[in-house]
């Protein structure tokens, strides 16, 4: 697979990625064909774990990989991983990730940024504005169908903000959460 | 590029670089690059990037490396493990410098159970050496910084600081090994005995001591420390105490500067602010969706959900159970002799106590970036003000920042440590990365109280990369005649001006601004 990774691409990133802008799963070839999918739940946050679920259940998922508040698990989950690793995470969770991946040599594949306010998530991605804009509080059912059709190259790259219906705040989540995956290590085919 | 130096320079240097440490130890690519920058930095994205990075494996290809680097002129920036988040991160001081990530070199060359030390390279993290110690049954704690996969070197040649009795990394550390920028190898203290074998048991020999000289500094590369570890107590006390109004502060520093001097609380004894403290279980968000500073009304309705206190004190009392119950007593007698003060003894569901207990003992975690969840976007930066663990000083110097926070649109989140004699007042200023103005608010906020505090007495322990220059300045007794004297050795140690150039405000000759 050949990745093109320009000097440019990396600091339009914005306020969370470093090196994905530009970047992204399926280009010039599907990834999801040869590649192990891991998801990384933060078990803690509610919209993670329909995230999970919602790989679980369509079968996409080979591994989950659950980790408490405490974010300890992090450090010692990623050790030892090969496949295409994502999640939907806390902000925290997704920097302290992409930190160790790429400092590992993995490469970074997409990152989303989910916010909410006044009422409603506001959702900064990669084709995929009409379906989230759709959604209320199922949206991280939603994401995680579009981010496995882009990991089966069902691909549009344009850059979107959109805005899912108005719902209320989950008490246990952290209102900005990140949408992320990587590839790591070998190919297991 | 570095400065001044061509694309075919840069590329010859690149190639001797690589013969030295392998072509796979050289980074140029923007990717691995990546893994230097500052993630959290008040700065625009790609104010600081590195031009490349060498990860030499040993001492042997240090000292090749820097000849290399001496003679091409190119500036490096040495970095060890860890992030140093909130400080600058991995990131160089300039752009264009080389990263010298010193990673590979990650042994634990020596654990000694009897005198309760290790001996380790600039690669090990606190994680490792923990994981160490439990393996090979070690009945000794480390003393973690709040991150656990920080850099046990790393923080403590930063003055960083953690959480158990032994938590001045620096005052802990005993013995250092120092490559210096003409490649030459200097043990410090009984290390420069050939047969010693007590570098590490003592910091005093005969001469100056000049361990010192080597941290938070661009002297030369340090290679090995010793770092004392604590024995595991046979008891273990730990508590927090909640005090309902801001006012407090300056009666609980008055009751904790008798108990910290004469040691009955020997570790870092921490006054936690509301918002720090409850920001590991909720975010803003949940309470206050304005701008500004949060409320007072909404601030005592978290303080209310939350059952924390606008100052909530941790420390926690070690040794034998009937030493720890008789200091016990006078730690309760001052302690909660203050109005509404709150003992807890243990918290159910509670992820702050739980990482702050878990410091206390010396287990790392990485829990408290959690906290970056508050406002969300995770930009942080800290304002570390040290001065002496007095109460009113310390409500003083609360009301100050507090105020100039407010002013710029920001929540006060901070906590107050007291070491032995000293009190670091860490002020954690939070904002969305995504948010220019508010980034460029932190800055501007961080720049006044640099001054403001300065003009106050107070100076800073440790800063980000883009303040070095004004906090040196502060330091400006009798014309500033301590930098100077960090710069006529910059310019005796490190003529080609090399290492780290501007690290903490020290710049080589050739760098500096005409006086």
């Amino acid at each position: 697979m050949a990745w093109v990774v320009s000097r440019r691409a990396v600091m339009s990133g914005g306020a969370l990625g470093a090196a994905v802008a530009g970047l992204g799963i399926g280009r010039g070839a599907t990834a999801q064909a040869n590649h192990k999918i891991i998801v990384l739940e933060e078990t803690a946050v509610p919209e993670s774990r329909l995230f999970t679920e919602t790989f679980i259940n369509s079968g996409y998922a080979a591994q989950v990989i659950r980790i408490d508040r405490s974010l300890n698990g992090l450090l010692h989950e990623l050790e030892a991983i090969g496949g295409i690793l994502l999640g939907l995470t806390s902000d925290p969770a997704a920097m302290i990730a992409e930190q160790i991946l790429v400092g590992s040599g993995a490469r970074p594949l997409l990152q989303w940024t989910h916010q909410y306010r006044r009422m409603r998530w506001e959702h900064r991605t990669e084709g995929t504005s009409a379906l989230l804009s759709r959604a209320s509080t199922g949206w991280p059912t939603v994401l995680a169908h579009h981010i496995q059709d882009a990991l089966g190259g069902n691909r549009q790259d344009a850059k979107l903000q959109c805005e899912s219906g108005s719902c209320r705040l989950d008490g246990k989540s952290p209102g900005m959460l990140v949408s992320w995956a990587f590839e790591v290590g070998e190919k297991l085919s | 590029m570095p400065q001044g130096v061509d694309a075919a320079t840069f590329r010859k240097a690149l190639d001797e670089l690589a013969a030295i440490v392998g072509k796979e130890w050289v980074f140029v690519d923007d990717l691995p690059l990546s893994a230097y920058r500052d993630a959290y930095s008040p700065l625009a994205d790609g104010d600081l990037l590195p031009s490349a990075a060498v990860a030499p494996a040993n001492i042997e290809q240090i000292q090749q490396a820097l000849k290399v680097f001496n003679a091409y002129k190119l500036p490096i920036w040495t970095f060890g493990n860890g992030r140093n988040f909130a400080y600058g991160g991995p990131a160089p001081r300039q752009s264009g410098y080389v990263m010298f990530d010193l990673k590979r070199l990650n042994r634990i060359l020596e654990v000694n159970e009897k005198y309760g030390y290790a001996l380790v390279e600039p690669g090990v993290s606190y994680f490792q050496l923990h994981r160490h110690l439990r393996q090979i049954g070690s009945k000794l704690w480390i003393d973690p910084a709040a991150p656990g996969w920080g850099g046990v070197m790393g923080n403590a040649l930063e003055h960083g600081a953690g959480y158990t009795p032994y938590g001045d990394h620096f005052v802990m550390q005993c013995g250092m090994e120092v490559v210096l920028a003409d490649g030459e190898i200097v043990r410090t203290g009984q290390g420069a005995i050939e047969s010693s074998k007590h570098w590490q048991s003592t910091k005093h020999a005969a001469g100056p001591h000049f361990d010192g000289m080597f941290t938070q500094s661009n002297f030369g590369v340090v290679t090995k420390m010793g770092i004392w570890l604590m024995p595991e107590p046979p008891g273990y006390k730990p508590f927090m105490i909640t005090y309902q109004r801001e006012e407090d502060l300056a009666a609980i520093f008055d009751a904790v500067l008798p108990l910290k001097i004469n040691q009955v609380i020997p570790n870092a004894a921490v006054a936690v602010d509301l918002l720090w403290e409850v920001s590991a279980k909720t975010t803003r968000r949940h309470y206050f969706d304005g701008k500004g500073p949060i409320p007072p009304s909404i601030r005592a309705k978290i303080a209310s959900d939350h059952d924390l206190g606008m100052w909530n004190f941790y420390a926690a009392l070690y040794g034998p159970p009937p030493i720890i119950e008789n200091n016990w007593k006078l730690v309760e007698e001052a302690m909660m002799s203050i109005p509404g003060a709150k003992l807890h003894l243990s918290r159910d569901n509670d992820p702050a106590w739980d990482y702050r207990v878990q410091l206390m003992r010396g287990e790392p975690n990485m829990t408290e970036f959690s906290i970056m969840n508050w406002i969300g976007g995770g930009g942080h930066i800290n304002f570390s003000p040290i001065s002496a663990p007095d109460g009113a000083e310390a409500l003083s110097q609360y009301n100050l920042i507090k105020q100039r926070c407010h002013d710029f649109g920001f929540d006060y989140i901070g906590e107050f440590l007291v070491g032995w004699r000293d009190m670091h007042h860490i002020l954690m200023i939070m904002y969305d990365r995504a948010d220019e103005a508010m980034r460029k608010g932190a800055y501007d906020l961080f720049a006044k109280l640099v001054d403001e505090a300065a003009e106050a007495g107070f100076g800073e322990y440790r800063t980000h990369l883009a303040f070095m220059d004004q906090i040196a300045r502060t330091y400006k007794h009798n014309d500033g005649a301590l930098w100077e004297l960090h710069h006529r050795l910059k310019d005796v140690l490190d003529p080609n001006g090399i290492l780290s150039p501007g690290k903490q405000g020290i710049w080589p000759r050739s760098m500096r601004a005409p006086a």
